[in-house]
């Protein structure tokens, strides 16, 4: 099978320019943070999937809290409390439908998901992977904050095989990537310290 | 194959789905709670004065789980854990000074995880908005379906707290009459809900009488964040892959202008060269119970089929909808074996759960 891997480091920090995906998502000025990230990337080339399995860690918190401290008024970033919103305005950018599933597990979410990736590979045609992660949060007057979306898509069933495509993160070719299918006897997953430290 | 082995709910209406049947059938609306102010919602009755949120989850699932005759399950089989749930977990800590770097579904699902008396393999969260128990069940029957577990215990929660009633005031999608009124001319919006579902999916039937979940089939269609395309293609998509002649759509129904646009013209598209099933809903009576909502129909739909009864929608007085002359104003009794079972979400979540029951009317 094989794995293209997607990532990019983005800063959200407003005022935003406003981004090519504008005319598929034309109130592209009302997504919070993690979905104009993934959005970000997902319309950066089209792709073909039947599943998106979408995994936040830290689920909504940052919106929900961002609701809140605005006086709960703002009905735009009440929707983007539900964390499978960003899933539906990444597909919107990349003008693409499917099945999508947001699933959630604490620290443990990166693990479930792709799990549930590899998994799922064996009856989905071509299943996908999105993960955003909040790696930087300034509550300052920038509200700046910095995302990394990662995209996994699997395709060609068959032998297990890697291939980096598009990345932007430095430190992505530094580190030993490797799989083997986790449904195998014995199951072995890592993919460097960046990502996904042990899948068991 | 997927058989629903065992289901329990709590409503506004009760403790179980028998209480929330008979007030369907009585065409009684559940109990309205203004503890939130001046937007009533339907609250499950009980005293949780000085209790977290998080502890009256902890409470209503004990409650739930504690229904399950756990003796009549081999606990050494392989088991799943799905937990569907939207906001009502986050209240405790949506409202401090910084925000949460917790996971607030994180806690919860331990605890059931430890609460309940079987290992469990593997546990998530699925947070698919108000398609969420839709979702849930969707990724049960894939593990059951290729063998991965035996067992899946699904559990679905949602309470009404201020976050989320604030939410869907800065939205405007609660019914300023407070009147629920789905499908009517004038409909005015919906009223939320507390409700918690608990349910075991099975690769094996039980009794002959159980429920086969025969498919779920969803979509998330990219059009709009809180509007689904009005056209009802994508919801009608998720319905005409179901293979089973229909007899009753359970709709998703929440009295929104455009969430009832919606499923009327997903319907006449996807039935419109077979005939057209007779529709009902249930959150004129209990309100939007969110991530529950699925699982709270699917526990009405198991009543239906002991009972050959369908309840009606009797706030429905005037409909120019497409659908309005197969919509139930009243209960009536009909001969049901297959039910689909609709679902709108935010973020363009559709979805549709097709149930059959081979002995219907026994129990």
């Amino acid at each position: 099978m094989r794995v293209d891997i997607e990532q990019l480091d983005f800063t959200f920090s407003p005022p935003l320019q406003e981004p090519s995906w504008s005319p598929q998502v034309p109130r592209w000025y009302q997504l919070d943070g993690a979905a104009f990230a993934l959005a970000e990337l997902f319309a950066r080339k089209t792709r073909n999937m039947d599943l998106l399995i979408m995994a936040s860690p830290l689920a909504s918190n940052l919106t929900d809290w961002e609701f809140v401290q605005s006086g709960c008024q703002h009905a735009q970033k009440f929707v983007h409390t539900l964390p499978n919103v960003r899933a539906s305005m990444a597909l919107k950018a990349a003008e693409h439908n499917c099945f999508s599933l947001c699933l959630q597990k604490g620290p443990e979410t990166r693990d479930v998901a792709l799990r549930e990736f590899f998994y799922s590979s064996q009856f989905q045609s071509v299943p996908a992977l999105a993960m955003v992660d909040l790696l930087e949060f300034d509550e300052g007057v920038q509200k700046r904050q910095v995302y990394r979306s990662t995209l996994l898509t699997a395709s060609d069933r068959g032998s297990w095989r890697l291939e980096l495509s598009e990345t932007s993160a430095s430190d992505f070719k530094t580190n030993e990537i490797w799989a083997r299918n986790p449904f195998a006897q014995k199951q072995t997953f890592k993919m460097g310290p960046w990502l996904w430290e042990k899948l068991s | 194959m997927s058989y629903l082995n065992f289901i329990s709910c709590a409503t506004c209406h009760g403790d179980d789905q028998q209480s929330l049947f008979q007030g369907l059938l009585q065409d009684r609306p559940g109990k309205l709670s203004h503890a939130l102010g001046d937007s009533p919602y339907f609250s499950i009755s009980g005293d949780f004065s000085g209790l977290s949120y998080f502890q009256r989850f902890q409470t209503l699932i004990s409650q739930q789980l504690d229904r399950i005759d756990w003796n009549s399950f081999e606990k050494q089989k392989k088991w799943g854990l799905v937990l569907a749930s939207t906001k009502g977990i986050t209240e405790d800590t949506v409202w401090n000074s910084s925000f949460s770097t917790v996971d607030p579904y994180f806690e919860l699902l331990n605890w059931i995880e430890s609460f309940a008396p079987v290992d469990f393999s593997n546990s998530v969260v699925v947070s698919n908005a108000c398609s969420s128990s839709h979702g849930a069940i969707e990724l049960a029957k894939i593990w059951l379906d290729h063998q991965q577990y035996d067992h899946v215990l699904v559990v679905a929660a949602d309470l009404i707290g201020p976050f989320t009633l604030k939410g869907f005031q800065s939205l405007r999608a609660l019914s300023p009459t407070h009147k629920v009124q789905p499908f009517d001319n004038n409909r005015d919006g919906l009223l939320l809900g507390d409700g918690i579902a608990t349910a075991i999916l099975g690769r094996t039937a039980q009794n002959k009488n159980e429920i086969k979940v025969e498919s779920v089939h969803s979509l998330c269609e990219g059009s709009s964040a809180t509007r689904p395309d009005t056209s009802g293609q994508n919801l009608a998509r998720c319905f005409t892959q179901s293979q089973n002649d229909i007899d009753l759509i359970m709709s998703h129904g929440t009295a929104t202008y455009y969430n009832d646009l919606t499923e009327a013209n997903a319907m006449e598209l996807a039935f419109k060269n077979k005939p057209m099933p007779k529709v009902t809903a249930s959150k004129w009576s209990v309100g939007h119970t969110l991530g529950a909502s699925g699982m709270v129909d699917l526990a009405i739909a198991e009543q239906i089929f002991k009972t050959q009864t369908v309840p009606g929608v009797p706030t429905l007085k005037n409909c120019q909808l497409s659908i309005a002359e197969q919509i139930l104003r009243a209960s009536e009794k009909h001969e049901i074996r297959n039910i689909m079972i609709s679902s709108l979400g935010f973020g363009g979540m559709c979805s549709a759960m097709t149930l059959s029951c081979e002995a219907p009317g026994e129990s």
